[in-house]
């Protein structure tokens, strides 16, 4: 367990689809829509050519760093103590934004088919697979993972497609929702939606090639955004209501559009159960991203030990949301600006002045 | 690493013992399945809730009584009416006053009293819609008789099973142009847009005294003037739907 488990282009993008996937799952399509409106795919367009920019930029400025990630480069520039200030804050934003998910999701799952258990049985039934898969390590996660990204996004696609007989598509009009600066400017902070970006910052070290990181990372924001945006238009589409009536899980709502003649109907089950899938996957990452992290900053030589205090405090954390509303208030308020700031503001100033720091080394070394 | 496996082994354990439990276990015994819900203003409170159940074959689900208004529309189904503030507390009411507690899943219309359409039912379709358990795509019926009447004479003739016969009644919509299938998810999306009006399927009781109104109006000389209740069919089946309700918004 000493040697890094490195993984291939395939399991990355993998990995990366699966972290895409359960944000269209958690409804992160529905809170763009609560702040932009109809506005809502074409603030998706153009926060993927932002983002798209970013991670090109970014990329450019992780090469000089060969197997390294966010939290080596920030002790390249600012020594341990901004390396622990940076894990903190990716720890907490690791933990925070996946025990939101589970908890959410058990509690749609207890509203819609489980009202007589108790709530506390139904987050087990996540925590304790999640466990035993981190404990395996990131080849065990990746590889299982690979299995379920094609059913997952076949769910969503298939979900897509035969809900379109439902379209309505005056309904995306009009299209800068609640105005162009509502679209383009204030609602900015919709970016969080590409969280995927702060994975790029740690997954570096474990690619078996770096040639292939840029690629890999344009790749991931491009799915991103289609993804975004498919689930976005589809939602306008389908549900002028959607606003008002976000209680549950926006898919879900539509799966319960589905009827294929008379013999197909009410197959919200069977998404239900790819989707749980999907997450038990998405968790089971961050697990083992967050037990990578404190790895790095206690110097412990496994981080599969790490794995079982890590699922108690995701747990708790995810018990610890008083109810749903509380929950949605912590991401829609905090997790929304958090994300942006951390990861599209702070890593990147980050790796800006250690890009600088290691060129002016590098120019020094070559004048001496 | 033996630690490791037998610690495995023991957690396994305790998921096969503690989360497989049957103690939460929700069957189909333990549901009543709404098949129509009826709302009609009430007599003593704001409203009347009227549910038509399915009897399972097999089930004793009669037992908790038979409410108002007993199962005088088919064998295979019950009605229960209850006069209520809204529609969440009806449910509770009866939920209640039968052993099964009640399920609107398998719900496949929604009918609504004219009277009651006239004052407007925005409010009874946001409890529907915010119900998890309502599908999107049940049918919205305005009744020009009571509801709770209309469910009580709904028995179907060629189908054993309620809730296939409102499935399928409103197949005709594919082939007679009498009728369109309007669904709860385009209702309330209707309802909350600008730019487009709420409708619902009309239906009513036809017997000979809803009859004799149609021959008393002579501008109904087409077939396609008929409102519901007023087509000159002889049928042991007096429930009918033809022609559309649209709300209009004020």
């Amino acid at each position: 367990m000493n040697t890094v488990e490195k993984i291939g282009k395939a399991e990355v993008i993998a990995l990366y689809i699966i972290i895409i996937s359960n944000n269209i799952i958690i409804n992160i399509p529905t809170i763009i829509v609560d702040f932009t409106g109809t506005g809502a795919w074409l603030n998706i367009i153009y926060l993927t050519l932002i983002c798209l920019v970013f991670t090109i930029i970014v990329c450019k400025l992780f090469k000089p760093f060969v197997n390294l990630d966010i939290l080596d480069v920030s002790e390249f520039l600012g020594g341990k103590i901004l390396k622990y200030i940076i894990a903190i804050c990716y720890f907490i934003l690791f933990m925070v934004f996946p025990a939101a998910c589970l908890r959410y999701f058990a509690d749609n799952l207890q509203n819609i088919y489980y009202d007589n258990s108790p709530l506390i049985f139904l987050l087990l039934l996540f925590i304790i697979p999640v466990t035993i898969s981190s404990k395996a390590g990131l080849k065990a996660i990746s590889s299982t993972n690979l299995i379920l990204v094609p059913i997952t996004v076949f769910s969503i696609l298939a979900l897509f497609i035969v809900a379109s007989k439902d379209f309505v598509w005056q309904r995306l009009f009009p299209v800068f929702g609640y105005g162009i600066k509502e679209t383009f400017f204030n609602n900015i902070p919709n970016i969080f939606a590409f969280n995927v970006v702060a994975y790029l910052y740690f997954l570096k070290p474990f690619l078996k090639s770096e040639t292939y990181y840029k690629k890999i990372s344009i790749i991931a924001v491009i799915i991103c955004g289609l993804y975004l945006l498919c689930s976005t238009a589809t939602l306008l589409m389908s549900f002028a209501f959607i606003t008002q009536t976000d209680e549950t899980l926006s898919l879900y709502l539509l799966t319960r559009l589905i009827s294929l003649g008379k013999f197909l109907q009410r197959v919200d089950a069977l998404f239900i159960f790819v989707w749980i899938l999907a997450i038990l996957s998405f968790l089971s990452l961050n697990i083992f991203i967050i037990s990578h992290i404190i790895k790095k900053c206690i110097n412990v030589k496994s981080s599969s030990e790490l794995v079982f205090p890590i699922s108690a405090i995701l747990f708790s954390t995810a018990l610890s949301f008083k109810n749903m509303a509380s929950l949605k208030f912590v991401v829609r308020n905090i997790y929304r600006y958090y994300n942006c700031i951390l990861v599209f503001i702070v890593s990147f100033l980050i790796l800006l002045l250690a890009y600088m720091k290691k060129k002016k080394a590098t120019l020094t070394n070559k004048n001496n | 690493m033996r630690l490791n496996k037998f610690l495995l082994i023991l957690i396994s354990l305790s998921c096969l013992c503690l989360l497989t439990g049957c103690y939460d276990s929700d069957g189909i015994e333990t549901k009543a399945y709404v098949i129509a819900v009826g709302i009609d203003k009430g007599e003593h409170d704001t409203l009347k809730l009227s549910l038509q159940i399915a009897i399972l074959s097999g089930s004793d689900s009669t037992s908790g009584g038979g409410g108002s208004g007993d199962s005088s529309s088919s064998e295979s189904s019950t009605v229960l009416s209850v006069d209520c503030s809204s529609i969440d507390s009806g449910i509770s009411l009866i939920n209640s006053y039968i052993s099964k507690k009640i399920n609107l899943s398998h719900c496949k219309a929604i009918i609504i009293s004219e009277e009651l359409a006239y004052e407007g039912v925005s409010n009874v379709i946001y409890s529907l819609v915010n119900n998890i358990e309502t599908r999107p795509d049940c049918n919205v019926i305005i009744s020009r008789c009571k509801a709770s009447d209309f469910l009580e004479y709904s028995s179907p003739i060629f189908e054993s099973n309620p809730a296939n016969y409102y499935e399928l009644i409103l197949n005709s919509t594919e082939y007679s142009g009498y009728v369109a299938d309007l669904i709860l998810a385009d209702f309330y999306s209707n309802l909350l847009s600008t730019h487009s009006q709420s409708a619902a399927i009309l239906c009513g009781i036809n017997n000979e005294q809803t009859h004799t109104q149609t021959s008393s109006d002579k501008n109904n000389s087409l077939d396609g003037n008929y409102k519901a209740g007023q087509t000159p069919i002889e049928s042991k089946n007096n429930v009918e739907h033809i022609g559309t309700a649209v709300f209009v918004r004020r």
